[in-house]
């Protein structure tokens, strides 16, 4: 009975972690996975398992801050360091998020053109839907929608069993740290730490752990939840590493993005295996483009004092629903412009991605041990120095990757 | 005399001391919280604090002071620090709005907090976009429609007009009660006839009153 009970505490606590951790592995995510599979094997996956733990650390933290104050990152920002600060912070996390909004629609469109869906009829489709998701549904609707596209990720399990991979050294990989020194495999390497973390998941956490009301005595289960979702993250992604590894990376075969994999998977791993994985794509980014764009509007309301919930009208809360709205129309809008040259916007948008996480992260854990902000729940010293230590390597990584590109 | 000013543009003001001396800027202002708005009882800068008995001139370019700093720990309500940005929220955990500004009201050499403007206006005004923020309608809550709930170095305050406190319903007004210390939850139903309920009018200029019948702004960890 006891056991039943908690279970459905973790039922109902559970979505901010999971939400968050899987709209990580968005298009940019997959098409990283999949150059790390295919042109290094099994060697990198350790980088994987070093990802999903400083997933853990830093989705906890942001959960825990918005449980414990009542208010998103943008918001907190503008209470403990003023609003010329917050407004910073936001005009940098609003621009690299509409790059973001557009690479997961350009996803959507690359996946549904394997199927020879054209995009000027997908990205339409696909941006009025995660619209009206929002705008229609409750909170609850939204969220069970939301993960109900998270099962999409499923299918990226199906392919790597269907790849037939050498399971033991993909094990020896994910725990046996090795690399080759040279500048392609270190910006790979960086690239997968970068996709895992990024600035909108940790705003998207935090704000949609407030909005879904959690309190301090939900933190327990709210943990689970998110090492259960970096966990599921970090699985995703050994399959899509796994696939690769077993039928590219074995014929020598190289790519550039998810769909040269998916086209290239037909051949060797079978129809079905390159189907699932177009499907996975489509899911991950219609995930990703509703996530996205949700993390934009809580951030804008929260910085701009006009807090909303999903459960709002849009009368009650028209600064969050534009604000939404804004974002979808701008990331589909740049993936319709004929010609626009969509790899430098993405490019750009990962750069500014990278540059912002490491700020973010500093004034998250600035916050998160502030005993007058965060009171019993504050981090305690060992959490603090895994989290200075995560954030130095992180510094390493963003200044590879700045001095790569 | 009666003069307003906004708390944004008291921060930062130079301070001077006897002889034209250089003391600072204005960090925050210390308010005793206790009465119905808030009295300022002391100019912080960085050094320490001025009580207010000593400060010659407050405004509009500098403020002029007849001591120099002491240096004591924070008493009261700081309302930068506690007021500034901070969320508001209603009874039922609601966010609504965040502080932008604090109004004061300078009458006859006294500073007291009279309405917190919870509009975009203040936020555009602080970002130096002042032309845009004028176009745009404040959104001003008289200081006793709210409460603070803290929990660094000074205790709930609590001022509540009656109506406001007429207009809860049993749920809410049992809720707004189990949040107060037992002297308080007292005042709370006392406050139901007030004498003077509103002495600065502010409650005539707010645009918006009806959307915030009862708040607390909230800028602490819960205890």
């Amino acid at each position: 009975m006891r056991r039943r009970s908690r279970l459905a505490v973790l039922a109902a606590v559970a979505g901010p972690g999971l939400l968050a951790g899987l709209s990580d592995d968005d298009p940019a995510g997959i098409t990283t996975y999949s150059v790390l599979g295919a042109d290094y094997g099994y060697e990198l996956l350790w980088v994987l398992t070093l990802s999903m733990l400083a997933l853990v650390l830093f989705h906890e933290l942001g959960a825990r801050v918005g449980v414990v104050t009542g208010q998103g990152m943008a918001g907190l920002i503008r209470e403990r360091y003023g609003v010329r600060i917050a407004a910073s912070a936001l005009a940098a996390l609003v621009v690299a998020n509409l790059g973001t909004t557009a690479a997961e629609f350009a996803g959507v469109a690359v996946g549904l053109e394997l199927a020879g869906v054209s995009r000027y009829v997908s990205v339409p489709l696909a941006a009025v839907a995660v619209s009206a998701l929002v705008l229609r549904g409750s909170f609850h609707r939204v969220e069970r929608v939301l993960l109900a596209l998270a099962t999409a990720f499923a299918t990226y399990l199906v392919a790597a069993v269907l790849a037939k991979p050498d399971w033991g050294a993909a094990a020896h990989g994910l725990v046996v740290p090795s690399m080759p020194l040279d500048r392609d495999a270190l910006l790979t390497v960086t690239a997968v730490v970068g996709t895992t973390l990024a600035p909108w998941g940790l705003s998207f956490i935090q704000s949609y752990a407030v909005d879904k009301r959690l309190t301090p005595s939900d933190l327990g289960a709210e943990r689970i939840d998110v090492v259960t979702g970096a966990i599921m993250t970090g699985v995703i992604g050994l399959c899509v590493v796994v696939a690769c590894a077993a039928t590219l990376h074995a014929s020598g075969d190289s790519i550039v993005d998810a769909r040269d994999a998916a086209a290239a998977l037909e051949p060797l791993a079978g129809g079905l295996a390159s189907a699932l994985f177009g499907v996975g794509l489509v899911g991950a980014a219609m995930l990703a483009a509703s996530v996205l764009p949700l993390s934009t509007a809580y951030s804008v309301a929260e910085a701009l004092g006009r807090e909303a919930t999903l459960d709002d009208s849009f009368g009650e809360a028209p600064v969050f629903y534009a604000a939404y709205g804004g974002a979808v129309a701008v990331g589909a809008g740049v993936v319709l412009i004929p010609g626009v040259p969509l790899v430098p916007v993405l490019v750009l948008t990962q750069a500014l991605n990278a540059i912002l996480l490491l700020p973010l992260l500093v004034l998250m854990t600035r916050i998160a041990r502030d005993p007058v902000v965060m009171g019993r729940y504050r981090s305690g010293r060992a959490g603090v120095a895994l989290q200075a230590l995560t954030i130095a390597l992180l510094g390493v990584c963003v200044a590879v990757l700045l001095a790569l590109v | 005399m009666t003069r307003q000013i906004l708390l944004s543009s008291c921060i930062g003001l130079p301070v001077r001391g006897p002889g034209g001396r250089s003391l600072g800027r204005v960090a925050d202002l210390e308010a005793d919280p206790r009465p119905a708005y808030p009295r300022v009882r002391a100019v912080r800068v960085r050094d320490g604090a001025i009580a207010w008995a000593d400060v010659l001139r407050f405004g509009p370019e500098t403020v002029d002071v007849a001591t120099a700093p002491v240096a004591r720990d924070s008493r009261g309500l700081l309302l930068r620090r506690d007021v500034f940005d901070a969320q508001v929220v209603d009874l039922a955990g609601r966010r609504l709005a965040r502080v932008g500004d604090v109004e004061l009201v300078d009458r006859d050499g006294q500073l007291d907090a009279v309405a917190v403007d919870v509009g975009l206006a203040p936020v555009l005004r602080r970002l130096g976009l002042g032309p845009i923020a004028r176009r745009l309608a404040e959104e001003w809550i008289p200081w006793p429609g709210i409460y603070l709930a803290s929990t660094h170095g000074h205790r709930l305050q609590l001022e509540h007009r009656a109506e406001d406190v007429h207009r809860l319903n049993q749920t809410e007004l049992e809720a707004l009660i189990g949040r107060l210390p037992p002297a308080r939850g007292g005042e709370v139903l006392a406050l139901a006839r007030p004498e003077d309920p509103d002495p600065h009018g502010t409650a005539r200029r707010a645009r918006r009153p009806r959307r915030f019948p009862v708040m607390r702004a909230r800028k602490r960890a819960p205890s």
